[in-house]
C-alpha cells in the first residue's frame, strides 16, 4: 500500500503495576483518510487505548508518532491541534451554555476573529444539521443531537484526524443511527479525514475500511471487516457477535451461494437478493 | 385479577405553569401478575413518567394508578369517590411507602444511586428500610448478590472501585433484595457491552422465571423482541395499543408507532418490498430466514 | 422537565432582549435601594409598596413565571418563621404595645412591623434575582461579569478563568438538579423518604443523595476537563470572543429610567434619614397618619 502514514502505533505497553499490564505490546498503523475501527469487549483495553493515542495516560513503554511526531509533554500541545475526539458522555463535553457557545468554544481557544467565527459556526451546524438549534441549550436537547453538536465543534477546526471514544454507547437507537449515517457523510464529503472509532458496535464496525480488535490487551485482528468477521465461532470465543449482514453471507456461503463483499448494508443485501 | 392498573390515567407536568405539557393522557390497561411486559415510544413518550406513578413517585393528575391494594392519584374527585367507596384515608393517597417494599424500580444508568462504603451494606439499605431486622436484611441481600453473581470476595469492597458492569448488578440487587412482587427496569441495557448487556438480560430472565412481574423501559427492540411477552406501545402520551411482539414487529403499520424496528424484520420487510419470490410472512426467526432465501435460490 | 427556579425561559420579550450588563447593573441598583431606609415604617411601606409594583410589571413584561416563584418562597417559611419568633416575640421593648400579658411580658407592633418589613424586602430581592436568571442566559450573564470584571485585567486578576467557571457552574446547574432528582427517586423507591423524620434522620437520608452526587460531580468534572484540554483550551491563551455584547436605544432609556428611579429613592432616603419634620412633609403629602 502507497499510502502516507497518520498515526504509528509501536510497542505500546500499558499497566499502573509491573506485572499486570493492560496493553500488552500493541502495534499497528492508521493510514490518511482511512476509518478505522477500534473494537474488543470491557477490560480489553481500548478504552486505555483511546486514552494512550490522546495523550490523557502516558504510555508505560512504546511510542505513538502522530505525522511522524513522537507524543510526549512536548509535543501534545501541538499534536491536540492535529486531533479532535469525542467522547462518551453527550452531557460531560457539552461546555456552552447553548449549541452555537459550544461549536464556538474551540474556534474562541484558537483565537478566530469574531466575524469569520459567527460564519464558521453556522457552516457546521448546518453539516450536522443543528442549525435550527443554535440557541438551544443542552437540557433541551436529546443524547444524539448534543454529540452531533461536539462532532461540529470538532469539524469546525479543520481537523485531519477525528477520534470516536465509544461516542454512541450512551444513546438511544436513533442516536446511534444518526451518529453512525453522519460518520459516513463526514467521510464522503472528506475523503483527506481519518476516523478512529472505538465502539462495541459490530455493525458501525462492519461499514468501516478497517477493524482492529484488541483482546486481553493485544491485537487480535487487523484487517478489512469482511475478513476480521469471518469466523463466527472464534468471534464468540473473545464475546464477540458478528454483523447481521455477515451472519447471512456466511450462511449462503455454506450453500456455495457468494455474496460480493462490496454489499454491507441490508438495503444492498436485500436488493442483491431480490435482483 | 390484575396486578396494576392504569385507569383514565393523566399526566400533566407543571400542571399550573404556562408552560405545561401533557406527558399521559388518558391511559386505560391492566398488568396481570406474572407478565413480562415492555413498554415502548420514542424519547418523550411518556414511558418513564407512566413507570413513576406505580409506586407514587409521581401521582396521576387526574385518574388513577391501582397496585395491589394502593391506589395512587392526586385528583381531587378520584381521592374523595376512592374515600367513599373503600374507605380510604387521606394518607393512604401519602405514604406510599409499604408500597414501595412491593414495586422494585430499578432506574436508568442505577449505578448513580451507590451511597454506601461496602457492597454489602448498600444492598442491605433497601431492606432495612423496609423494616427488616439486620440479620435477615443479611441473609436477602447475600441472596440477591448471589442471584446477580457477585461473589462474597465484593461484600466487603467499596462499591465506588468496580466496573461499570458489576456497578449496575450490585444497584439491581440492591432493588430486589427486598424481594418486590413488580420490578420495574428503566432502559436496563443502555450504556453496556455485548457481554454485560447479556447479563443483565439473563438475570431478568431468571427473576420473571421466579415469579416476578418484569415491566421494562426500553428502546432496544431485540431486547424486546427476544425477552418480553407483552409490548404496550406509547405515542404522544398516548397508548396505542397492546400486543405480543412478534405481532408488533410484523404489524403492517409498524412506521406509524415511531419505533425502531429490529434489524431482523427491517431486512424482513426490505425483502417483502423488493417482492421476494417467497412467502415470508411468518417467518419470526433468522435461521427460517436464511434457509427461505437459500430456496429462493434454487 | 421540572420547571426550576428562576430557570431560563426562552420568550422573546423586551426583558429578555435587554443588555444583560444592564440587567445586571439594574439588579444591584435596585436591590441597594430596597435596603435603604425610609424614615418611619408608613414611609418605608408605601416606598416598598411602589417598588413590589414597578417590580411585579417588570416581571409580568418579562413573563416571568409567578407560580415559581411563589413556590419558591414556599422553601423559605422556615426561615420567615424564625424571624418572626426573633424580632416579634423576643424584643422587650418598643413603642407601640399591642398586648401586654399579666406577668408583665409585653408584645409590640414594631417587631411585627419589623418582621413583616424584611420579608418583604427578601421577597423583592428573591423576585429580582429570578427576573435576572429567567430573562437572561447563564452565558449572558457571564459576558456581563467578564465586561464588569474587565478592569481588574490591569492587575493581573484572571477574568477570563473566572468568568469561564462562573459559566460553566451555571451551565452544569440543571444538569445537577435532573441529577439529583434521578438520585432521590431511586433512594425513594429503596424506603428513604427524605421530607419525614427529625434531624438524625433528615441528615442519614440527605446522605443517600449527597454521596451519590458528590461522586457523579466528580467524574463529571474530571471528563469536562478532558474535554476542554482535547478541545485546545489553554486558561493563559488569549481566545477570542463568539460574542459581543451591543447596547442599543432600547438600553439607553431603560437605564435612564432605571436611574431616575434610584435617583428618587435615594433622595428620598438621605432626605428622610437627615432632615428634621421630613417624615411630617411626606405624611401631610400623602394625607396618612403616622404610625
Amino acid at each position: 500500500m502507497n499510502k502516507e502514514k497518520i498515526i504509528e502505533v509501536k510497542d505500546l505497553i500499558f499497566g499502573y503495576e509491573k506485572d499486570n499490564t493492560i496493553l500488552k505490546c500493541v502495534s499497528f498503523d492508521i493510514f490518511k483518510g482511512e476509518y478505522v475501527t477500534l473494537i474488543g469487549h470491557n477490560g480489553s483495553g481500548k478504552s486505555t487505548l483511546a486514552k494512550l493515542l490522546s495523550y490523557i495516560l502516558e504510555p508505560s513503554s512504546g511510542k505513538v508518532y502522530i505525522e511522524g511526531i513522537e507524543l510526549n509533554d512536548k509535543s501534545i500541545k501541538d499534536i491536540r491541534s492535529k486531533i479532535g475526539i469525542v467522547f462518551q458522555n453527550p452531557d460531560n463535553q457539552f461546555i456552552g451554555s447553548t449549541v452555537e457557545d459550544d461549536i464556538a468554544f474551540g474556534l474562541e481557544n484558537r483565537n478566530i476573529k469574531q466575524d469569520i467565527m459567527k460564519k464558521t459556526v453556522l457552516e457546521f451546524a448546518k453539516k450536522v444539521g443543528m442549525d435550527k438549534f443554535l440557541k438551544k441549550e443542552p437540557e433541551e436537547l436529546s443524547g444524539g443531537q448534543k454529540q452531533r453538536v461536539a462532532i461540529a465543534g470538532i469539524l469546525a477546526l479543520n481537523l485531519k484526524i477525528i477520534i470516536f471514544d465509544e461516542a454512541t454507547s450512551m444513546l438511544d437507537p436513533e442516536g446511534v443511527e444518526e451518529i453512525r449515517k453522519l460518520i459516513l457523510d463526514m467521510k464522503k464529503e472528506n475523503p483527506e479525514l481519518t476516523v478512529i472509532s472505538i465502539t462495541h458496535d459490530i455493525e458501525e464496525a462492519y461499514l468501516s475500511d478497517r477493524v482492529i480488535i484488541l483482546n486481553d490487551g493485544k491485537v487480535y485482528k487487523n484487517d478489512i471487516p469482511e475478513n476480521v468477521f469471518k469466523d463466527e465461532e472464534e468471534m464468540r470465543k473473545i464475546d464477540l457477535d458478528i454483523p447481521f449482514v455477515l451472519k447471512i453471507k456466511n450462511e449462503l456461503k455454506k450453500n456455495d451461494i457468494e455474496i460480493p463483499s462490496s454489499i454491507r448494508t441490508i438495503e444492498e443485501l436485500s436488493e442483491y437478493i431480490c435482483r | 385479577m390484575s396486578l396494576i392498573s392504569f385507569s383514565h390515567l393523566s399526566f400533566i407536568y407543571n400542571k399550573k405553569d404556562p408552560n405545561h405539557y401533557d406527558a399521559l393522557s388518558d391511559i386505560n390497561f391492566e398488568i396481570e401478575k406474572g407478565d413480562f411486559i415492555a413498554l415502548v415510544g420514542k424519547t418523550g413518550s411518556g414511558k418513564s413518567t407512566l413507570i413513576q406513578t406505580i409506586n407514587g413517585l409521581l401521582k396521576p393528575t387526574s385518574g388513577f394508578t391501582k397496585v395491589l391494594d394502593y391506589y395512587v392519584s392526586s385528583d381531587k374527585n378520584v381521592i374523595k369517590k376512592l374515600k367513599k367507596e373503600k374507605g380510604l384515608k387521606n394518607k393512604d393517597f401519602k405514604d406510599y411507602s409499604k408500597l414501595r417494599k412491593e414495586v422494585g424500580i430499578v432506574f436508568q444508568f442505577p449505578e448513580y444511586q451507590l451511597f454506601a462504603e461496602t457492597v454489602l451494606k448498600d444492598v442491605m439499605f433497601g431492606p432495612k428500610n423496609f423494616g427488616m431486622k439486620e440479620e435477615e436484611a443479611k441473609n436477602k441481600a447475600i441472596q440477591a448478590l448471589n442471584e446477580v453473581g457477585i461473589d462474597e470476595s465484593y461484600y466487603s469492597r467499596s462499591p465506588f472501585e468496580l466496573s461499570g458492569g458489576e456497578k449496575r448488578r450490585v444497584a439491581i440487587a440492591g432493588i430486589i433484595a427486598s424481594s418486590p412482587q413488580i420490578l420495574i427496569l428503566d432502559e436496563p441495557t443502555v450504556g453496556l457491552d455485548p457481554n454485560g448487556k447479556r447479563e443483565i438480560l439473563s438475570l431478568i430472565d431468571k427473576i420473571y422465571q421466579n415469579g416476578t412481574t418484569i415491566i421494562i423501559v426500553t428502546h432496544d427492540m431485540d431486547l424486546v423482541m427476544n425477552h418480553a411477552k407483552k409490548a404496550a406501545i406509547l405515542k404522544d402520551s398516548k397508548l396505542l395499543k397492546i400486543t405480543t411482539p412478534s405481532e408488533l414487529f410484523n404489524s403492517d403499520n409498524i412506521e406509524d408507532y415511531s419505533l425502531e424496528i429490529p434489524t431482523f424484520y427491517k431486512f424482513k420487510n426490505l425483502l417483502k418490498e423488493k417482492h421476494f419470490s417467497l412467502n415470508i410472512d411468518d417467518i419470526n426467526d433468522l435461521p427460517s430466514l436464511v434457509e427461505k432465501i437459500k430456496e429462493s435460490y434454487k | 422537565m421540572t420547571n426550576v427556579l428562576g430557570r431560563y425561559t426562552p420568550y422573546n420579550t423586551i426583558i429578555h432582549r435587554l443588555d444583560p450588563r444592564f440587567k445586571l447593573f439594574s439588579l444591584i441598583l435596585l436591590m441597594v435601594v430596597v435596603f435603604l431606609p425610609y424614615g418611619n415604617y408608613t414611609n418605608r411601606f408605601i416606598i416598598l409598596g411602589l417598588t413590589t409594583i414597578f417590580i411585579a410589571l417588570i416581571m409580568i413584561i418579562g413573563r416571568v413565571s409567578f407560580s415559581s416563584f411563589f413556590k419558591s418562597l414556599k422553601s423559605m417559611w422556615m426561615m420567615f418563621i424564625f424571624l418572626l419568633i426573633f424580632m416579634f416575640f423576643l424584643p422587650t421593648n418598643g413603642q407601640y404595645i399591642l398586648h401586654q400579658f399579666e406577668n408583665g411580658y409585653t408584645l409590640y407592633y414594631d417587631g411585627l412591623l419589623q418582621v413583616g418589613h424584611i420579608i418583604l424586602r427578601l421577597i423583592l430581592m428573591i423576585a429580582l434575582t429570578i427576573i435576572l436568571t429567567s430573562t437572561t442566559q447563564s452565558m449572558d450573564i457571564t459576558y456581563a461579569l467578564e465586561w464588569y470584571l474587565a478592569p481588574l485585567k490591569l492587575f493581573k486578576f484572571p477574568t477570563q478563568i473566572v468568568s469561564l467557571t462562573i459559566s460553566l457552574a451555571l451551565r452544569f446547574i440543571p444538569t445537577l438538579l435532573n441529577e439529583s432528582q434521578r438520585i432521590m427517586n431511586a433512594q425513594k423507591s429503596r424506603g428513604v423518604e427524605y421530607n419525614r423524620g427529625f434531624l438524625m434522620a433528615k441528615i442519614r437520608s440527605i446522605t443517600t443523595l449527597i454521596i451519590p452526587l458528590l461522586v457523579s460531580c466528580f467524574s463529571r468534572s474530571d471528563e469536562l476537563a478532558i474535554a476542554m484540554e482535547a478541545r485546545g483550551y489553554n486558561p493563559y491563551n488569549k481566545r477570542s470572543k463568539y460574542k459581543t455584547l451591543k447596547f442599543s436605544y432600547r438600553d439607553l432609556f431603560s437605564i435612564i429610567l432605571i436611574l431616575l428611579i434610584a435617583a428618587f429613592l435615594i433622595t428620598f432616603s438621605i432626605l428622610s434619614q437627615n432632615l428634621a419634620g421630613f417624615d411630617d412633609i411626606i405624611n401631610y403629602i400623602w394625607k396618612i397618619p403616622t404610625i
